[in-house]
């Protein structure tokens, strides 16, 4: 074998390319050759050693967020670094997108069915849900689009013919609904219905929460408790109502009457949305843009919000410190960056083992 | 490349949940190496951060065609190569269509083990061996070793053929093995063979 086949096929051994034969080729050149092993060995060793990586990481992540979110919030995008003579095809591509952007989304809407989280079909209803920790948008077959937040599940027909269309929601989900006035969209949660025309607003229905929360954006929706279908509220745009889940003691929310003992009826209240002055996400929809947020929420409610959102158990070991109240927003920060962040405000100490969160004075 | 399976795991995630855990990893795992490699075309670390940041910001907005392109990895080193030629273009009066170039500079370390039984002298010359090296013959050799990529991989990327990479990183480990010294313990070698 001449030397330059010899260390082509070393390369190609580097690289683990080598078909069998060559790396019988090889091993003969190198029993014929000694005096070649030495390097032969040498280049190898030189091949396998890297250097340690000295990027730090999420660091480096935490300035390119900072640019996505400029480069996404200006209303005139220049993108003056796309290549003029690229003969790319990928990069073509890219100035291509608006016009099948549409179709593409109900695309991978129908693709996320079958894919995410848990999925079955009786009949002819889907259910899509989430695991703790993780968030969902789907596309349902009339074009609403739903995002569904972390721990929750959406059933609904796969093949809607009805006057109506219909799904059922446990936890908490965005809807964007596209509008069809002949068919009304309703929503079906444990304590109440949503009747809606068309229009965007955040539903919250967990199951372990006291109350349900319907927040309106946009258009305007029907809300009908189930224990008093008789008591329909219209909600109009940045109105939210809450309705208690259950028959519990009306106990610690300040803006509910005390009931009745003998009163079956919901308690329901109704509120603005609120709107951050610096930013006009609404604070009841920023978990649709990945932000965690807590809007003067007692220690309870925002442990049983970040068990959700990071799929951890959090323990409160002394109940005092339950009531105290809390507003934040958190920005891709990790568990123990909010922990820490509440930590400083909140005067307690808490522990992080694995998956368990202990706060305690 | 050997990240091949998680590269598409994640890719899934983000064009179908638009999970932003998933981004974030993808950016983790695609960084160095995407970095290393504009560093070579336009020297400077900041700007190359800066580049792989207009990569990722790309993808983002690409995020619900994702799933359409097959070899992601391939496909970002591609658009960061564009993005790096670009730079330099803007930058000069000709403009550059190939890796042509009178000057990448790679990056090219031995460290660790190797220190312990070559000397500094040798690590120096290897070092020089590389440099000399023809520019091309130089980034595949970057992209081979450093990055795991195949030769198939690193033709796409490139814009050249398969057997000139080939050629190419044959003729690199020739120049490379010539200026190694005859004289080597050999006995202390066999420690660093396994890559784990």
């Amino acid at each position: 074998m001449h030397e330059d086949q010899f260390w082509d096929i070393v390369g190609l051994m580097l690289n683990n390319e080598a078909s069998p034969a060559q790396l019988e080729q090889l091993d003969e050149h190198l029993r014929k050759h000694p005096e070649l092993r030495k390097k032969f060995l040498l280049m190898h060793a030189i091949w396998n050693t890297r250097e340690e990586e000295q990027t730090d990481l999420p660091a480096a992540f935490a300035r390119h967020m900072q640019r996505l979110n400029t480069h996404l919030a200006s209303p005139v995008r220049t993108d003056d670094v796309s290549p003029q003579n690229s003969r790319s095809r990928g990069i073509r591509k890219l100035i291509w997108i608006p016009a099948a952007a549409a179709a593409l989304v109900i695309v991978f809407g129908s693709v996320a069915l079958f894919k995410s989280g848990s999925r079955h079909q009786t009949a002819s209803v889907n259910t899509v849900s989430t695991k703790p920790g993780s968030r969902s948008r789907i596309q349902l077959p009339d074009g609403t689009t739903v995002w569904l937040n972390a721990d929750s599940r959406l059933d609904y027909e796969e093949d809607p013919g009805g006057a109506t269309r219909n799904v059922h929601l446990s936890g908490e989900a965005y809807f964007d609904v596209v509008r069809n006035k002949e068919r009304p969209f309703i929503i079906h949660t444990a304590a109440i219905d949503i009747r809606v025309l068309g229009t965007a607003f955040n539903v919250r229905s967990y199951e372990n929460e006291k109350n349900t929360e319907t927040s309106l954006f946009r258009g305007s929706v029907e809300v009908i408790p189930h224990n008093d279908p008789e008591r329909r509220i219209i909600l109009k745009p940045l109105e939210k109502l809450i309705v208690q889940n259950s028959r519990e003691p009306a106990g610690r929310v300040a803006s509910m009457p005390t009931p009745d003992p003998g009163d079956d009826k919901p308690l329901m209240s109704i509120s603005s949305v609120h709107v951050e002055p610096n930013d006009s996400t609404a604070k009841e929809i920023l978990w649709t843009r990945n932000k965690l947020s807590f809007n003067s929420e007692s220690l309870e409610e925002v442990a049983l919000k970040i068990e959700r959102w990071f799929d951890v158990k959090v323990t409160i070991t002394d109940a005092r410190l339950k009531s105290k109240r809390y507003t934040a927003v958190f920005d891709y920060e990790n568990l123990n960056q909010v922990m820490e962040a509440l930590r400083i405000t909140g005067n307690f100490t808490y522990t992080i083992r694995k998956k368990e969160v202990v706060i305690s004075p | 490349m050997d990240i091949s399976s998680d590269i598409k795991t994640l890719q899934e995630r983000i064009a179908l949940y638009e999970d932003m855990n998933a981004y974030k990893a993808l950016y983790e795992l695609l960084y160095p190496r995407l970095h290393r490699f504009s560093v070579a075309i336009v020297k400077s670390p900041e700007t190359a951060e800066e580049i792989v940041s207009d990569v990722f910001i790309k993808l983002w907005e690409l995020r619900r065609k994702l799933g359409e392109i097959q070899r992601l990895g391939v496909y970002l080193y591609t658009v960061t190569k564009n993005l790096s030629l670009n730079y330099i273009t803007r930058r000069s009066e000709t403009p550059l269509a190939n890796l042509d170039l009178d000057d990448v500079s790679t990056v090219v370390e031995l460290r660790g083990p190797l220190e312990q039984f070559i000397s500094a002298e040798t690590i120096a010359e290897i070092r020089r061996a590389i440099n000399d090296l023809p520019p091309r013959a130089r980034i595949i050799f970057q992209l081979t070793r450093e990055d795991g990529m195949k030769y198939k991989e690193v033709a796409a990327v490139l814009g050249i053929s398969v057997l000139t990479v080939r050629n190419q990183l044959a003729l690199a480990i020739k120049r490379l093995a010539q200026a190694l010294p005859d004289h080597v313990p050999v006995t202390h070698l066999p420690h660093i063979f396994s890559k784990s």
